[in-house]
């Protein structure tokens, strides 16, 4: 039996695209409220998906012949790891169309086409079931994302987006090659079959190693996170907070749903670097980010560090961490999602995003500094608020089998609050920094009705988390299985 | 009766020598004064070609020369409506510069009888001469514009280096006949089967048939006339090369590797070696252009690449994967290209600096439609997924893996030098979208047969990427 609601889901934002695209006499404003009111509706659709099965197996299944040729399928479906994703993706597009009044005042209907182009297929990536269909999607996001940082970005946008395609696709045609070769192994790329195949040790290796190289890029993980600064501060808003709230999650979400459970042997083999790598990503971001003068580099460079944390509970194969890691993926979109349409907000004002530009914002802004430390206080993770949640579970599950690790990103925390807190303290007190700040006007009602959703997300999940987590739970043991056979007792 | 039931039976063939004809007994009849009808002769012998390729069966040897399979129907087809759309192309740029119609149909159509030669041999003398009608006509058409130096310098260098290829190609099948005493491929591949019985002769004369169709299909290391040549031909004689001179000449290989060559290591080492030279050097070579005509001319360099791996998998496994991974990525390739020349034709109108990347900055707010076909043209050749290039892409590794160990590194190979070409590529592409607009251009409505090639091409480029069932049902009945 096929449930067309994730069709509808898809079809939707990638129907409403070729309509726009092809209506090129359609005036600015209307493009745009009607890219709005369809990132609403395909919202709205979407949220049945959170009433995803409490045992974890994938619900919402759709499976129709595509290459037919290749036993290749149109084959989606979601359970409780991909779910939250998807909402959350669905849940960040109205958002990003809204805040796209404030700067996008050029190009706006082409500007739409790409949002609502790459919302489908960010959908995508997180409910195919189909390796095949999984890498369409993949890179089918990739291409708006290339033009719209290269055409609504900073001065240096064609380098940036240049980067950003080439470091992901460096990676993601490894992937392609292991798919491809899969898919000639087994006879089928269907995520369900495969997980009953078996790859000897050596071919789990390279398999291994060439969908972690795509993921990883995607993460990032240090040492291949050098894209990502680039790219964050060439974008313009919209972008940055698809960049940073999805699409850095299609990596941490390809490693759960497609390395542990496909080659769990290579997988345990690869857990003691990759999490090395993690907490050095941790250690490090945080670093840089403390360094950094420019808004949008340190949010950037906090980025590198949120995910380390999510890649060290992926590989502890620990449920509670591992959980905790898919929540965090989850908060991270909706906390840095909604400090990146903050430092949108002020560069609207200033048109500069220079830490040292500015000061004294809480006096003149309130609304905004109200904003601001609520923000920083979730991506920081006070307890109360969504961000504790995800970093405690991820810290006490990996406590048992990799302490020093453990004890390491734990300063990763630290080191965000000394950062996060340096930020807020500049940017909303002391001196007042811009002479032309008191002219600057305090967010407006539209500016409040974007940023309302992720605060409410904040709260909800800091304060009943439990909701979430007991559908992301059994979907992440049943990820876990495989190689938890494989590790040693 | 005999030679009449086999002419009907080769009937795509004689249909298109028949239009030839036609078109000469026009111009003789009326100099000058044809107008259309060339044109219009040509589309309709084609037509016909076309119709009779899609409402009949395979089967069939005709003249016991040539294949009537599957492939060579493929490629048939395929070569039939690259010669429609370079028709459809060419008459209105004749009739802008005042270049004789007639003429330029007719040795088109000619041309194209010599690639349908090509696709269907089964007898190296048949080969011969389809490489040679197919060349003798393209070494006036690509000096058609004979006032320009571009154009002469693009006629007389491919005449010398095709002239010199088919001294190696004629020279490898006098020596493989003094091998095995055969031209017809039975023969041949009768002694391919007898590792014992091959002497130097053979081998020499296989490697010298393979550097002459090397020549032909533009790989490297005999890829030295290519940027020349492409860029000094008028675009859609480029355009006939690019596609159609390509797809005949990897018609002829694979149907060498299916059903000739023999099962040695060397051999598939040396397509292998062919096949890394052509990624790597074309995609080099086409990182350093800015002039779009060179750009494509170093990608065809690095898509013969891509292909000689299917080729090399077809002669590793000689099954029916990897002859459909060629075919698919050849069509994928043919109807992309075909579009990129008549965009760039539209664009260009034969001026050169017209056809520099800087002359197309920010092109796409003026001209939206133009620029978004060039630019999904341009990802079809980089093989972005929903694009036909993308599949196509996907066989060709598919048929690599299924081949074993030694196309390995070719596979790696290939979805490395993927990533350079997206940097040339996506150059394109922002250069249309993301630079500033500094020319407007002058309003030429872009004439009707373009705007049909290339609505038509691009449509099947991303129907393809999408859904390529039917085609593959096709290929593979």
């Amino acid at each position: 039996m096929n449930d067309l609601l994730l069709a509808a889901v898809i079809g939707l934002p990638l129907a409403a695209a070729l309509l726009l695209a092809l209506l090129p006499r359609l005036p600015a404003e209307p493009a745009r409220l009607a890219a709005l009111l369809v990132a609403i509706a395909t919202f709205l659709l979407s949220l049945p998906l959170l009433a995803t099965d409490l045992r974890g197996a994938i619900g919402r299944e759709l499976d129709l012949p595509w290459i037919a040729a290749w036993n290749v399928r149109l084959r989606l479906g979601v359970d409780g790891v991909s779910a939250p994703l998807v909402v959350l993706t669905t849940l960040l597009m109205p958002l990003v169309v809204l805040a796209s009044y404030g700067h996008v005042h050029d190009r706006v209907r082409q500007h739409c086409v790409l949002l609502l182009a790459m919302e489908a297929g960010m959908v995508g990536v997180f409910a195919a079931l189909d390796l095949v269909l999984f890498y369409v999607f993949f890179e089918m996001s990739l291409i708006p994302l290339y033009l719209l940082i290269g055409i609504y970005g900073g001065p240096r946008r064609t380098f940036a987006a240049i980067k950003f395609v080439l470091f992901t696709v460096a990676g993601s045609l490894l992937l392609l090659l292991a798919i491809v070769w899969i898919v000639q192994r087994t006879g089928s790329a269907d995520f369900a079959t495969l997980r009953r195949a078996s790859f000897s040790t050596g071919e789990q290796g390279w398999l291994f190693a060439a969908f972690a190289a795509a993921f990883c890029v995607k993460v990032p993980l240090v040492p291949l996170h050098t894209w990502l600064p680039d790219a964050h501060v060439e974008a313009p808003t919209g972008g940055s907070v698809i960049l940073a709230g999805v699409t850095l999650k299609m990596g941490t979400y390809g490693l759960l749903r497609f390395c542990l459970p496909l080659f769990p042997g290579a997988a345990v083999d690869a857990a003691p670097l990759l999490i090395a790598l993690a907490v050095a990503g941790v250690l490090y971001g945080g670093l840089l980010a403390w360094a950094q003068d420019d808004l949008k580099k340190i949010i950037a460079y906090s980025s590198v560090s949120h995910l380390g944390f999510v890649v060290l509970g992926l590989f502890t194969m620990q449920s509670a961490a591992a959980t905790g890691a898919v929540l965090q993926m989850v908060n991270h979109g909706i906390s840095t999602g909604a400090l990146f349409l903050l430092i949108g907000m002020i560069y609207e004002r200033a048109h500069t995003r220079g830490l040292a530009d500015f000061g004294g914002l809480a006096r003149t802004m309130p609304r905004f500094a109200f904003c601001v430390i609520f923000a920083t206080l979730s991506s920081i993770g006070l307890p109360g608020l969504n961000g504790f949640v995800g970093e405690f579970l991820i810290l006490i599950g990996s406590w048992r089998d990799h302490p020093v690790a453990t004890g390491l990103a734990a300063g990763g925390v630290l080191l965000g609050a000394i950062y996060m807190l340096g930020l807020v303290k500049t940017l909303l007190f002391g001196p007042v920094g811009h002479p032309k700040t008191p002219a600057w006007r305090d967010l407006n009602l539209r500016e409040l009705v974007i940023l309302a959703p992720l605060f409410a997300l904040m709260l909800w999940i800091g304060v009943a988390p439990r909701s979430l987590l007991s559908r992301i739970e059994p979907a992440v043991d049943r990820m876990l299985e495989a190689p938890r056979l494989e590790l040693p007792p | 009766m005999n030679l009449l039931r086999e002419l009907v039976a080769a009937l795509p063939l004689t249909l298109v020598v028949l239009g030839f004809v036609a078109i000469l007994a026009v111009e003789t009849a009326a100099p000058r004064r044809s107008g259309r009808a060339p044109a219009l002769l040509a589309a309709l012998s084609i037509g016909l070609a076309l119709a009779r390729l899609l409402s009949t069966r395979a089967g069939g040897q005709p003249f016991g020369l040539l294949a009537d399979d599957a492939m060579a129907r493929a490629l048939s087809g395929l070569l039939l409506l690259v010669a429609l759309a370079v028709v459809a192309m060419a008459d209105p740029l004749l009739e802008r510069l005042a270049l004789a119609r007639g003429e330029f149909h007719a040795l088109l159509l000619a041309s194209l009888s010599g690639m349908l030669l090509v696709v269907g041999a089964r007898d190296l003398l048949v080969l011969f001469l389809g490489i040679e009608l197919l060349s003798i006509p393209l070494y006036v058409l690509a000096a058609y514009r004979r006032l320009t130096p571009d154009g002469v310098e693009a006629g007389f260098k491919y005449f010398l280096l095709g002239a010199f290829a088919s001294g190696f190609l004629v020279f490898g099948i006098a020596l493989l006949y003094g091998a095995c005493g055969r031209t017809h491929y039975d023969g041949l591949a009768a002694l391919a089967a007898r590792p014992d019985l091959q002497g130097t002769l053979w081998r020499a004369g296989l490697a010298l048939l393979l550097v002459g169709v090397g020549f032909k299909a533009a790989a490297a290391p005999f890829h030295a006339w290519v940027p020349d040549v492409y860029h000094g031909a008028s675009t859609p004689v480029t355009a006939f090369m690019a596609a159609g001179v390509k797809a005949a000449a990897f018609g002829a290989a694979l149907r060498l590797a299916l059903e000739v060559l023999p099962a040695s290591s060397a051999l598939l080492t040396g397509f292998i070696v062919v096949a890394s030279l052509s990624m790597i050097a074309g995609n080099l070579g086409a990182l350093l252009q800015t002039h779009l005509k060179r750009l494509l001319a170093w990608s065809s360099i690095a898509h013969a690449g891509y292909l000689l791996v299917g080729v090399a998998a077809a002669l590793q496994r000689r099954d029916a994967i990897a002859r459909d991974s060629v075919l698919f990525y050849l069509a994928a390739y043919a109807l992309t290209t075909v579009a990129a020349f008549a965009l760039i034709l539209h664009l260009g109108r034969e001026l050169g600096p017209a056809q520099d990347l800087r002359a197309l900055r920010g092109l796409a707010r003026s001209r939206p439609w133009i620029s978004f076909a060039l630019a999904l043209c341009f990802l079809s050749l980089a093989g972005v997924p929903l694009t036909a290039g993308f599949l196509g892409k996907l066989f060709v590794i598919q048929a690599a893996w299924t081949a074993g160990a030694a196309l390995l590194l070719p596979a790696i190979l290939l979805a490395l030098t993927s990533v350079v070409a997206l940097g040339y590529y996506l150059r394109v592409v922002a250069t249309l979208y993301m630079e500033p607009e500094d020319v407007r251009l002058a309003e030429p409505a872009v004439s009707r047969s373009i705007a049909v090639v290339t609505t038509l091409s691009v449509a099947a480029i991303l129907v393809l990427g999408v859904w390529p069932a039917p085609l593959l049902r096709w290929l593979a009945p």
